[in-house]
């Protein structure tokens, strides 16, 4: 397996109007799954434009698989697959036609590959659909086909199961699920829909306003973040690696980034009818994306 | 570079034959109305008036690079041309390259359209020289390139301020004034065919420099 890093992002900035990205210092290894979650609005697309080549950042700099993200140098582009909520497919032209299209510049296309992960998707290749009658999930298969089709180490999906139903984000979960079987990929994975990442990811990265608040392995979180209650007669008590605090009269509520260290401190403090819950990612999401800024620092 | 004008040309080589079908159609039609219903003087123009068929051609080849155009923004081609691993001033150059192709086709078969017309109709002729054949289509490609062109600097002025897309703007403005001044000063065929074709080569000079220096690719 490659140890060169599907992409760094090292101190990247890229300003709109009213908004601003970064800096972000953010690295991909090869054969992981990066979930990227965050409100409308926070920068998901923009980052994800930027390790694309799509949009410029104003500082820093972007690598992919070692070399600089350079439009005049376009090798990098080889090693990168993008699905994002517009393709820029020929709609005029059928499935097939489109693929073709692709299949000229890219030297790694393999024409193989792509009848397998048609079949795999029930994408209809040898039918003359035009990209025009398709479905949006037919689309969004056609575009993780497309994107799939050069064989590239690092595959950048926005939103790609977004407005699919159930039945077809299953098999497109289950294609990417297959896609890492090498440990060669690399998944960068934006979205809304957490119940796709908690099953894909190995880490998540929150992001608001631009900013990361936090980046941390799935697995870290479902073990240590937990919804904790108690009773304690004080009433100003900061609870260690709290993230959200609410009390209603003797009764405290929290959240904990860190149950065992905020367990151990209500042992200290003699805190009763002590009880904690486990989180879903989903939850655990919202707390993250509520508490902003002072998630880290807890 | 060539093979994403060649895949265009491809995709839209039917837009173009279709465009050119209804330019001579309607073209035919009004001759043939003209003919049918027209006075006796109507009728002694007719001739005359058949000349300008290469026009019509060249017109027609201008909607279809219109047409071209506006289809590729619609369906976001930007975004898929960028990712493809081709240099970006490639990517550029085919983009500006593509619509003169469309006139450069027109032109071909204006020329032999008019070729025919002066074999038929013999001089004189109101088109005397295929030389103005030339000037109407670089004149017609001018239009399509600044269209371009307005794109690159309406693009450049969303991600810098008014003061540093001044100067863009007003290349673009003046690049706009020498081609309608073109149109009016007195000079010869030859010199005006040249102007217009010097003002087309600065024009996409300056489009393929706004879009290599582009900081956003998205629709």
């Amino acid at each position: 397996m490659s140890s060169v890093p599907a992409f760094t992002l090292s101190g990247v900035v890229k300003r709109y109007r009213g908004f601003t990205l970064g800096p972000l210092d953010l690295v991909l290894q090869p054969g992981t799954v990066l979930g990227f979650v965050g409100p409308n609005g926070s920068g998901k697309t923009t980052t994800i434009n930027c390790i694309a080549g799509l949009a410029i950042p104003e500082e820093g700099t972007v690598e992919v698989s070692g070399q600089r993200v350079d439009h005049r140098v376009p090798a990098w582009k080889a090693d990168i697959g993008v699905v994002g909520e517009t393709h820029g497919f020929y709609r005029g032209w059928t499935v097939e036609e489109n693929l073709r299209f692709l299949s000229r510049f890219y030297p790694g296309w393999s024409d193989q590959r792509v009848t397998r992960l048609a079949d795999r998707l029930g994408l209809p290749l040898a039918k003359k659909t035009c990209v025009c009658n398709l479905s949006k999930g037919q689309l969004a298969k056609l575009a993780i086909v497309a994107a799939l089709g050069h064989g590239p180490r690092l595959l950048l999906l926005d939103e790609p199961t977004g407005g699919l139903d159930p039945v077809v984000r299953a098999e497109v979960l289950d294609v990417l699920w297959e896609v890492l079987e090498d440990g060669e990929h690399a998944i960068f994975y934006s979205t809304h829909v957490l119940s796709d990442i908690s099953r894909l990811a190995d880490e998540l990265v929150f992001l608001r306003e631009g900013r990361v608040l936090l980046r941390s392995p799935k697995d870290h979180l479902t073990e240590h973040w937990r919804r904790i209650s108690f009773r304690l007669a004080e009433e100003d008590v900061t609870v260690v690696a709290a993230v959200e605090y609410r009390r209603v009269r003797a009764e405290h509520q929290v959240v904990s980034a860190d149950a065992e260290a905020t367990l151990a401190q209500l042992r200290e403090l003699g805190a009763e009818s002590v009880e904690q819950s486990r989180m879903t990612i989903d939850e655990i999401a919202v707390a993250i994306l509520k508490g902003g800024s002072h998630v880290a620092p807890r | 570079m060539w093979r994403l004008v060649r895949e265009g040309l491809r995709f839209y080589g039917r837009t173009l034959l279709v465009s050119w079908a209804f330019g001579v159609g309607i073209f035919l039609l009004v001759v043939a109305i003209l003919a049918v219903v027209g006075s006796v003087r109507d009728r002694a123009e007719l001739p005359r008036m058949a000349a300008q068929m290469p026009v019509a051609i060249l017109i027609a080849s201008m909607v279809a690079a219109f047409i071209v155009t506006g289809t590729e923004r619609a369906e976001a081609r930007v975004r898929l041309h960028v990712m493809l691993p081709l240099p970006i001033g490639q990517v550029a150059l085919a983009r500006i390259l593509f619509p003169a192709i469309f006139m450069l086709l027109g032109l071909g078969v204006s020329h032999a359209v008019f070729g025919a017309l002066l074999a038929v109709q013999g001089p004189p002729h109101p088109w005397h020289r295929h030389l103005t054949v030339d000037y109407v289509a670089l004149l017609l490609l001018f239009w399509i390139e600044a269209a371009l062109a307005f794109r690159e600097v309406i693009e450049l002025g969303r991600r810098v301020r008014w003061g540093a897309a001044f100067a863009p703007r007003a290349f673009l403005a003046l690049a706009v004034a020498v081609a309608v001044v073109v149109q009016v000063v007195q000079v010869g065929a030859l010199a005006r065919v040249a102007m217009v074709a010097a003002l087309n080569a600065g024009l996409m000079t300056f489009t393929h420099h706004l879009f290599v220096r582009r900081a956003q690719f998205t629709k």
